[in-house]
């Protein structure tokens, strides 16, 4: 129950939604090889209520703000953040999305894609994916008063 | 090793305890003492036999799975009877009974009978049995339509204040504060109908 | 009178209006007839109801009628782990038709479409969560979307519902 309190203050609605601060940082494991694929993460916060004053979230953009009203329940969506990033394999990135989201993306040559979620540093879940990604995939789960945060890895073309 | 409780004789107190620690004996000995009030309960929102004994089955099955939720803050059987009506109300609203509403709807909306018609004296007891004073009464209320009647049930039987009514029925406490004031004209004007009925037969 | 009047008279007698309110219509009913007809006429209305509810038997034998209640018991509870998962499915998903639809394309076990990832798993679907958090992943094919959603254990096993 404490780690559900824990996650779920990922996305309390103050200071975590708008601090955006955190540089990439690409840990590279050996040298790049093979095609890159583009990506952004983006962190999005779906909720009932109107856009809160004074802070600093932006529209989400519109064909992923479709795809999300076809497939969750909230009214509103919000991006908290966005950070594009590259891969090539064998490579890793650790992106901070806010001062409590961590998503650690790696592309290895047989596992290929793995997307790890840390919540105020601790592991949340690692999904692996076929490589190239071409399916958005989102980690989501519930935040307080009934809303829900959504960490989105986007293939770019 | 637990100490034998001897079902019939245990409070509600003891017998919720031990069922609370899973003695499925000791709920249903609960079931048997309460099964008619529940039902009684369900049978005068939904008026449907069936649906019923339905419905107060289905609240004991939540009654089951919910128990540790029950603190003692009212009593077991009163527990019993608002989850009962939470169903019932969910079954009611899922039918959509839109015919006989909409015609009270209609006379509530227009404050046509209950505004307009004389004051009365709804009181018929005279003449009557107790017991068949209670299946006249009964057999009013079956005329009103399900949200009337629904409203004079929770207010006078469960006697909950317009705003849990306002709550419980999804509406307004100005849509309860209508519906009970027409819900108990219409009973009136149907229960001094039953007393002038009376005087001509005795005639 | 009115009938803004007339429910205020209900009030008074069913003990909804505050004090000054109720003082009010207090004096209203000792000074105005009309208004003294409507509340006697309520209170006696009211009594004669709250004091003669039916009771009801009911007809099914005890035994019968218990039996039935066990069954359903057992029945439910056996359902419960599997049926978990599917007040979270209800939630998460947009109260709309079109979305409705796709939820059922989501959900069913019909067809190439539906990817039920949490029982497909392959070298290269593969989840692993913090053991205190379940996962339920889906895809939505028209979309192009591969959801995960990570709830509490105590959640996901046992939806909260609210009873008054």
């Amino acid at each position: 129950m404490q780690l559900v309190h824990r996650l779920a203050l990922i996305l309390s609605a103050t200071a975590a939604l708008l601090c955006l601060s955190g540089p990439v940082q690409a840990e590279t494991n050996q040298p790049s090889k093979g095609p890159e694929q583009k990506f952004s993460a983006i962190l999005i916060w779906g909720t009932d209520s109107a856009k809160p004053e004074g802070k600093d979230l932006k529209d989400v953009d519109s064909t992923l703000k479709d795809k999300f009203q076809k497939i969750f329940k909230w009214k509103n969506y919000f991006e908290v953040s966005k950070k594009p990033f590259s891969l090539h394999q064998g490579e890793s990135h650790m992106l901070k999305l806010s001062p409590k989201c961590d998503v650690k993306v790696h592309q290895s040559e047989k596992e290929g894609l793995e997307v790890e979620l840390y919540g105020e540093g601790k592991f949340v879940v690692k999904r692996k994916q076929t490589m190239p990604l071409s399916d958005i995939l989102i980690l989501a789960g519930d935040d307080k008063n009934a809303s829900a945060w959504f960490v989105v890895i986007k293939p770019e073309s | 090793m637990p100490s034998k409780i001897d079902y019939p004789t245990a409070g509600d107190e003891v017998l919720v305890k031990a069922a609370q620690k899973g003695d499925m004996p000791a709920f249903e000995e609960l079931v048997s003492r309460h099964r008619d009030k529940i039902y009684a309960r369900a049978f005068s929102m939904v008026r449907n036999e069936e649906d019923a004994v339905d419905l107060s089955q289905e609240a004991w099955v939540k009654g089951w799975q919910r128990l540790n939720q029950f603190q003692g803050e009212s009593s077991f059987a009163t527990w019993m009877t608002r989850i009962v009506i939470n169903l019932c109300l969910d079954q009611l609203r899922k039918q959509k009974r839109v015919k006989s509403e909409s015609i009270d709807q209609m006379e509530e909306d227009s404050g046509g009978v209950e505004r307009q018609m004389p004051v009365l004296n709804p009181n018929p007891t005279e003449n009557l049995e107790r017991g068949e004073l209670r299946v006249r009464i009964d057999k009013a209320l079956a005329q009103l339509s399900y949200e009337h009647r629904t409203v004079l049930i929770l207010h006078e039987f469960e006697e909950l204040e317009y705003k849990l009514i306002a709550k419980k029925m999804g509406c307004s406490i100005g849509t309860v504060m209508s519906r009970l004031f027409y819900a108990r004209r219409k009973m009136a004007s149907l229960l001094a109908g039953l007393k002038r009925e009376e005087l001509q037969t005795e005639k | 009178m009115n009938n803004a009047t007339q429910l205020k008279v209900m009030s008074y007698l069913d003990n909804e209006l505050s004090a000054p309110d109720a003082r009010q219509v207090a004096a209203l009913i000792t000074n105005d007839p009309e208004a003294r007809a409507v509340y006697n006429e309520l209170k006696e209305t009211r009594e004669l109801v709250r004091g003669n509810e039916l009771s009801l038997t009911l007809k099914e034998p005890k035994d019968f009628y218990w039996s039935q209640i066990q069954r359903k018991i057992e029945s439910a509870e056996k359902a419960a782990p599997r049926r978990a998962s599917a007040p979270l499915w209800v939630r998460l998903l947009a109260p709309i038709a079109g979305a409705i639809a796709l939820a059922a394309v989501l959900l069913s076990i019909q067809g190439p479409q539906i990817q039920p990832l949490t029982t497909h798993v392959s070298a290269m679907h593969e989840i692993e969560n913090n053991p205190e958090m379940a996962t339920i992943t889906f895809r939505s094919e028209s979309e192009g979307v591969t959801v995960v959603w990570v709830s509490s254990r105590e959640t996901a096993q046992e939806p909260a519902e609210q009873f008054e």
